[in-house]
């Protein structure tokens, strides 16, 4: 057997230098293809250079380093294959000559004849080998020389040897830990650079590379026979080495070790010595400072103080985002919560919360934790479309961030946007499709946040593959229901945050998985242990969160007969132009704009007049629609009463507290208040084109004196009213979120009180069916705030719950289609409320056993 | 450790642009207006309009936006930090009175054994420095935690001073002095830098070990699965080879087995160079604090010798300081005579 030493420098150039013995062992293979198989894996096929001095493979280098050994026995196979066993446990100076067994030199290599006639090479029995320079590359060395490194560019060799070999163990690091950062050469992250630790992982990556290079040095290791054994060999001696340590010799001192390591634990002796390291060149420029005299005034000091608050990141048992956030009343379960993510979890976590405990702002605040430390810039965030606008407004309204939305002109004018906006809010059923799936995928991120993250419970759908392939240092997961038909759905989400956490796929199946019942785990304690390390789940019965009680009443109004005359009048004008299922302009009418005619009809007289007034007016529209939108806007000009109105007023009568009244519209925001003021009302008004201050000046106003205040959604964003507990919808929006919405304005943390919500409701009108299905079938105002969302998110129609509405209702000729369309729909709702609750009840069930409340 | 107060961005990007030239008004509800110097014009423009609220953003869209994470506010960050390195701070005139009864006072707190009670020779007001040294210490191991670390040194004793701020920051200090006296000898800079460094570096040793600790529980979770994980994998070699009667199998297994091992002992060293501890200080910023103290030459008779030695009186923090044994530079409350004339601790005598 041969034993070779393997320089790892080498394979900067990616080939093993073939010399002496193994050359003569070669000599047949030259020039031709060679398999390589080293420590026992897949031969690697390589190629002999025609001089047979080296070999060159795609992967032979990593498999060396894999390796991790520098000496290997060397044997050809039969098979023609030629084996390279590591030999891990032997230095390169404690082979010697003796370990060479089979032939002699002398007899291994043929004699070859010098110009002189002499045997050239030093070989031949009896004569004691000489030391000598480095064979040539003609091969006349005798083998007893081994060279422990070629005669290389040595500045190339090192350079490009230990950028080479640190790069591959960079890579090879990383391997290991999925979330665990890589860092260059400069300490910085690779692609990024921030506040990164300067040198461990090239120290670390330095360590492992000295293993591996140490033997690059160019040296000869001379030696002689003679040396090692203390006497020439005699003629036709063979010179035989101490049998090499046989590989079940090796196996038995591996089982050993392996044995004795498998009940070890960390002791902190183990652990390098604390080292402390002072700049004292850097400090010199403050010590000259001094010494000079050249002092700042206290203001600077304070203003250095002020940078300083930025720039330190403290550790995370100080949370930064407290000070920072806006409006944010923390309970301990969410401070808790953030800690727990930062500190034990690092910005990996699934976030499992019960609906309402206030998920959102979790996560808001370790995003902004993050972004005060300077670890994060780049957020994306994936919600259900539903959603995206919730999330922006609480971004804004809890942490003062901005975040730019998918769907907003600036994004969609932008050529780039995916790159070139550092904090998005984007629907992940658009990031997932085409043309934005590349450039999400392109682009990197800090953060990701992904809500409803149930959605990507199973590992073959685009989102899960999307949310795989981003490029991100930290990702929460939040649902309040990770698992919903068996235990794989948990596998895959935890994947998503932590690859290989809880191994592959096949054994997590075989470990944890009983069969025959998907949703009862085998090894529960261990699987326990493995969950906690990256989910947190808060529970209600746990928390202290809003106690006070929603109460809904629906307040019946019947329409004046002009009134209704109208409202039919224009909802057959809507039903004329309407296409169902079209976005795009029908009979020179834009969809959207019959949507919203349809809507403020509901609303009031008054919101709708300005739409036909604007049709009529505009040359953009053929001449019968605008004909017809005048003739409409001037009937609605001669209707008389105002029968919600006059509900509104008696309502109010007999409310004596604050009231909050919600309307969608401006105009009949405007047309409220001031017929409430001729009432003898004070009133307070919000909306939409309010400047910040005079938003401000009314809320409180509305908590001082007056006793209304009539608001649009847009107006009331962000705005504290929990000291009113009242709340009267003069319309209603057709997204039930937006319901959900304005409900929460009052009913939240900080309400005392339990909250009555009331619902004007015009017969025969959209809203009126709207509120049958929502209230009547889902009984929508007593669910748990999120339990909405949830069951939305329930229904299959993928589409907006707006144009379900709007086709149903201008798509249906008649009252029973109507009623028929309306019960469908209603009945998936119900469906989808089911649902819901028996995922719930699985889910506190088996997360209730993996994460007992402690 | 200094912890961060709720940072007013508004105030501290108006302060700081107000520091570097510019001229700052007010253009609205949390908006300002600035015209910016030529160094700071080739970075962010000659005029430029701030908006640090949302909605004023919104309401003014030529107006950029100040938060958290805005590349503005981490450039003003950067260059603000330039700022203040080296700051001199006065005590404020107080009703310092030099009549003061010291001798009570020195009766009650220090004990001069073997020794009559001590004579009050003369008393005078010097001015003295305490340096302040502010350190940035970075802690890195497998994360990065940063705080500062502050180590004040007597600038006359040379001694460092761990509760110099517990009266210090009682004292509303002043840009410039507030009094005229003579001033008390004080070491160099530069060697005080160099005893304060010694400080710091116990100091950062505590804490890292502190933080050390938060971090063995980690380390035992990543060994633990590290080990489980390697264990499994060599026992499932064992079987195959236990169950194999080919002898280039066995061979080949027995060398993925030591390539397994070898990679074992590299992820093990891994896991430990990665949690290990390593702390980084630099020096900061510098702030000298001068105040006042009140110098007692005492008379002390010893036999028939009489020994003399000089206390302090701090007059902001009002009290008497323990004197320092000359020979483990330890403060002290008793001092014995020594045969070489000087008043050391007891562990000397």
């Amino acid at each position: 057997m041969l034993k070779i030493n393997v320089n790892p420098a080498l394979f900067a150039l990616n080939f093993l230098p073939v010399q002496g013995e193994l050359k003569k062992m070669l000599s047949s293979f030259a020039g031709k293809k060679l398999l390589v198989s080293i420590g026992g894996k897949t031969p690697l096929e390589c190629r002999l250079n025609a001089r047979a001095t080296s070999i060159r493979g795609r992967g032979l280098r990593e498999l060396v380093m894999q390796s991790g050994a520098t000496v290997f026995t060397v044997t050809l196979g039969e098979d023609s294959v030629l084996y390279l066993i590591p030999d891990t446990e032997r230095r390169p100076e404690s082979i010697n000559a003796n370990e060479v067994t089979g032939a002699s030199p002398s007899e291994m290599q043929p004699e070859r004849k010098g110009e002189n006639g002499k045997v050239a090479g030093g070989g031949g029995p009896g004569k004691k080998a000489e030391t000598t320079e480095p064979p040539s590359s003609s091969g006349t060395g005798d083998g007893l020389y081994r060279k422990t490194a070629p005669a290389l560019n040595k500045k190339a060799e090192k350079k490009a040897g230990r950028e080479n070999t640190e790069t591959f163990l960079l890579e090879q690091l990383s391997l290991f830990n999925d979330s665990y950062p890589v860092y260059n050469k400069a300490g910085q992250e690779q692609g990024r650079g921030k506040k990164s630790r300067a040198s461990e992982m090239t120290g670390n990556a330095a360590l492992h590379a000295g293993r591996q290079v140490s033997g690059c040095k160019g040296e000869i290791e001379k030696e002689t026979v003679s040396a090692q054994t203390g006497a020439e060999p005699a003629a036709g001696q063979k010179v035989s080495a101490p049998p090499a340590r046989s590989p079940a010799e090796q196996y038995r001192k591996y089982a050993c070790s392996s044995e004795k390591a498998g009940n070890n634990a960390i002791s902190p002796a183990k652990m390098p010595p604390l080292k402390v390291t002072f700049f004292p060149e850097e400090d010199a420029a403050v010590l000259k400072l001094a010494e000079s005299g050249s002092s700042s005034p206290a203001s600077d000091l304070y203003l250095h103080r002020q940078a300083l608050s930025l720039w330190l990141s403290p550790g995370f048992e100080i949370l930064l985002s407290l000070n920072a956030a806006r409006d944010v009343q923390l309970l301990d379960y969410q401070l808790a919560t953030v800690r727990h993510v930062l500190k034990n979890m690092r910005g990996r976590a699934l976030l499992c919360d019960e609906v309402g405990l206030g998920k959102t702002i979790e996560a808001g605040l370790i995003m902004l934790e993050y972004l005060l430390r300077g670890l994060v810039r780049r957020v994306l965030i994936l919600t259900p479309p539903s959603l995206v606008e919730q999330w922006r407004t609480e971004m804004q309204t809890r942490f003062n961030l901005d975040f730019i939305t998918y769907d907003s002109s600036a994004f969609k004018s932008e050529p780039q946007p995916w790159a070139t906006f550092p904090r998005i809010i984007a629907s992940i059923d658009t990031a997932k499709r085409e043309p934005h799936r590349d450039q999400v995928l392109n682009s990197q991120y800090d953060l990701v946040i992904v809500d409803e993250a149930h959605h990507l419970k199973k590992q073959r759908t685009q989102a899960h593959q999307l949310v795989s392939r981003l490029k991100k240092k930290y990702i929460l997961l939040l649902t309040a229901t990770p698992v919903e038909n068996n235990l794989e759905e948990l596998f895959n989400l935890i994947t998503l945050l932590q690859p290989g956490h809880l191994e592959a796929a096949s054994s997590f199946k075989r470990k944890y998985i009983t069969r025959g019942d998907p949703f009862k785990p085998k090894n529960p304690e261990n699987l326990k242990k493995l969950v906690r390390e990256v989910m947190v789940r808060n529970r209600r019965s746990d928390t202290g969160v809003i106690t006070a009680k929603r109460h809904a009443e629906v307040v019946e109004v019947t329409l004046s007969p002009e009134e209704s005359a109208f409202y039919q009048r224009l909802t057959s004008f809507v039903r004329g132009y309407y296409s169902q299922g079209s976005g795009k302009i029908t009979g020179g009418v834009n969809q959207f704009v019959l949507k919203t005619l349809q809507r403020e009809v509901g609303s009031s007289i008054e919101a709708v007049l300005p739409t036909l007034a604007k049709i009529a007016a505009s040359d953009s529209y053929p001449r019968p629609l605008r004909c017809l939108s005048e003739t409409l806007a001037g009937q609605a000009g001669n209707v008389p009463q105002r029968a919600k109105a006059a509900a509104l007023v008696r309502l109010l009568q007999k409310i004596p507290v604050k009231v909050l009244v919600f309307t969608c519209f401006r105009e009949t925001q405007r047309f409220l208040a001031g017929m409430l003021r001729r009432e003898g009302l004070a009133v307070a008004e919000l909306h939409g084109g309010m400047r910040r201050l005079e938003k401000e000046e009314n809320v409180r106003l509305f908590s001082e004196n007056a006793r209304v205040l009539v608001s649009t959604e847009n107006g009331s964003e962000g705005r504290n009213l929990q000291f009113c507990n009242i709340m009267v919808n003069y319309d209603l929006p057709w997204n039930p979120m937006r319901i959900e919405q304005r409900i929460g304005r009052i009913h939240r943390l900080g309400q005392t009180k339990d909250v009555y919500i009331y619902n004007l409701s015009a017969a025969g009108t959209v809203e009126a069916h709207i509120l049958e299905l929502l209230d009547a079938k889902i009984n929508m105002f007593q669910l748990v705030v999120g339990e909405l969302d949830m069951i939305l998110g329930n229904l299959k129609e993928k589409r907006d719950f707006e144009d379900i509405i709007m086709d149903i209702w201008a798509g249906t000729a008649d009252d029973d289609g109507l009623k028929a369309s309306l019960n469908e729909l209603g009945e998936k709702l119900i469906e989808a409320k089911n649902h819901y609750l028996s995922v719930r009840e699985l889910d506190d069930k088996l997360l209730g056993e993996l994460l007992p409340g402690d | 450790m200094l912890v961060p107060d709720k940072l007013d961005l508004r105030s501290f990007i108006t302060g700081y642009l107000e520091r570097a030239g510019a001229v700052v008004e007010e253009a609205g509800y949390e908006v300002v207006e600035a015209l910016l110097p030529d160094e700071l014009a080739s970075r962010f423009g000659e005029h430029i309009m701030l908006a640090f609220d949302y909605e004023t953003a919104q309401e003014n869209p030529s107006a950029a936006f100040i938060t958290y994470g805005s590349p503005l506010l981490d450039t003003a960050a950067r260059l603000a930090a330039g700022y203040g390195r080296y700051t001199v701070l006065y005590c404020p005139k107080q009703g310092f009175s030099q009549s003061r009864r010291f001798d009570r006072e020195i009766a009650e707190k220090i004990k001069f054994l073997c020794c009559r009670p001590p004579r009050i020779v003369y008393q005078w007001v010097a001015d003295h420095v305490f340096w302040c040294f502010y350190f940035h210490a970075a802690y890195c191991s497998h994360e990065k935690v940063e705080e500062l670390l502050t180590v004040v040194m007597d600038g006359f004793t040379g001694l460092p001073s761990p509760d110099f701020f517990k009266w210090w920051d009682k004292v509303v200090p002043a840009n410039e002095p507030q009094y005229q006296i003579s001033q008390s000898e004080c070491l160099p800079v530069p060697v005080l830098y160099k005893a304060a460094c010694r400080e710091a570096k116990k100091l950062a040793e505590e804490r890292a070990l502190a933080l050390q600790g938060q971090v063995n529980l980690q380390v035992a979770r990543e060994m633990s699965k590290v080990n489980s994980y390697y264990n499994q994998t060599l026992r499932d070699i064992e079987k195959k080879i236990a169950a194999t009667e080919d002898a280039a199998k066995k061979e080949r297994l027995a060398g993925q087995m030591s390539a397994i091992h070898a990679d074992w002992r590299r992820r093990e060293k891994d896991i430990l160079e990665r949690y290990a501890m390593e702390a980084e200080l630099r020096l900061d910023h510098l702030v000298a604090c001068h105040l006042p103290r009140v110098h007692i030459k005492l008379e002390v008779q010893h036999k028939d010798r009489l020994l003399n030695t000089t206390l302090l009186y701090n007059l902001p923090a009002g009290c008497l300081e323990l004197p320092v044994c000359p020979l483990c530079r330890k403060s002290t409350a008793r001092l014995v005579p020594d045969r070489e004339n000087r008043l050391v601790c007891v562990n000397h005598s």
